[in-house]
């Protein structure tokens, strides 16, 4: 390692670390209740309310489909015919565990261009900072 | 006969580089989505180091485009190669600056493969929160990034290439 490396590696941890915490932490009102936005390639389809037990399927016209598990406060996909299947890894989403979770409050699935957020009743993002 | 060896061991690397990216897709998957290995760098700096910088980012694209469509997942080609242009573009600007080794240039370019593949993601699913993804994912850049400089540090000190590049021959 060279003088120059030392710099590089510093600068990396030091935009690392500010943007860790920077991070998305919590829901900012979720006492009116919390949503999950759908989004299909950035643009908004709809925003379901996250209060039963139940399953959705979110379909494509070119047969793109995830189904979720959607629960009191929190949702996960359980099911898609994508190629890599990680949007089932990322696991689920709930008011508390926005600030342990890698991806905060969403659930991407890259080859479907599909973006599942949890958001309070106004579809406020989760506040950036405390 | 330099022209041709050049050639033939562009055509090694980017087999070296398919292999290794093949069977890293064998490893179990991440918990964290994006965050790989990313050996077939090493090559890849070897690359840039031995046939210069227009033949690395031929190599770059052909290893990329080969290995999407090997592995089945054609749609996440656009997104390895918007890290690999990335990436390879400030490799290229570091690796000939005096105080900057292959572990900084290799540190350098894992972390700016993420910046790439997460910039190209925020603007196809118009979502800015994606940066703060970039938190969790760089400093597992550098630290593949400082692996994969180790391994093509060894590997360019015990294979010199003038024995195989430089060394004209009369045969």
């Amino acid at each position: 390692m060279k003088r120059r490396d030392i710099i590089i590696l510093v600068i990396v941890l030091v935009a690392s670390l500010t943007l860790y915490l920077l991070r998305p932490k919590a829901v900012d009102d979720a006492s009116a209740g919390v949503y999950m936005r759908v989004s299909i390639a950035g643009q908004e389809q709809e925003l379901v309310p996250l209060t039963e037990d139940r399953e959705i399927r979110i379909e494509q016209d070119n047969g793109d489909y995830n189904i979720i598990h959607i629960f009191d406060g929190g949702f996960e996909i359980t099911e898609a015919n994508c190629y890599n299947q990680d949007c089932i890894h990322q696991g689920e989403v709930t008011v508390d565990n926005i600030g342990g979770r890698a991806l905060a409050n969403e659930v991407i699935c890259l080859p479907h261009k599909l973006v599942l957020s949890l958001v309070s009743a106004d579809g406020a993002e989760p506040e950036t900072a405390q | 006969m330099i022209k041709t060896r050049r050639l033939a061991l562009a055509a090694v690397l980017i087999s070296i580089m398919l292999v290794l990216g093949y069977l890293e897709s064998m490893l179990p998957v991440s918990p964290v989505p994006g965050i790989k290995l990313g050996l077939a760098n090493s090559a890849l700096i070897v690359s840039l180091y031995w046939l210069g910088i227009p033949v690395s980012f031929q190599i770059m694209l052909i290893k990329n485009v080969l290995l999407g469509l090997l592995l089945g997942n054609p749609m996440l080609i656009p997104y390895s190669i918007a890290g690999g242009i990335l990436s390879l573009t400030v490799m290229s600007i570091l690796y000939k600056r005096r105080g900057v080794s292959p572990i900084g240039v290799s540190i350098a370019g894992g972390v700016t493969h993420n910046i790439g593949q997460v910039l190209l993601a925020m603007i196809i699913l118009s979502t800015p929160s994606l940066v703060f993804y970039l938190g969790l994912l760089m400093p597992a850049g550098a630290a593949m990034g400082f692996i994969t400089g180790m391994i093509a540090k060894t590997l360019m000190r015990h294979f010199p290439p003038s024995r195989y590049l430089n060394r004209p021959t009369n045969q």
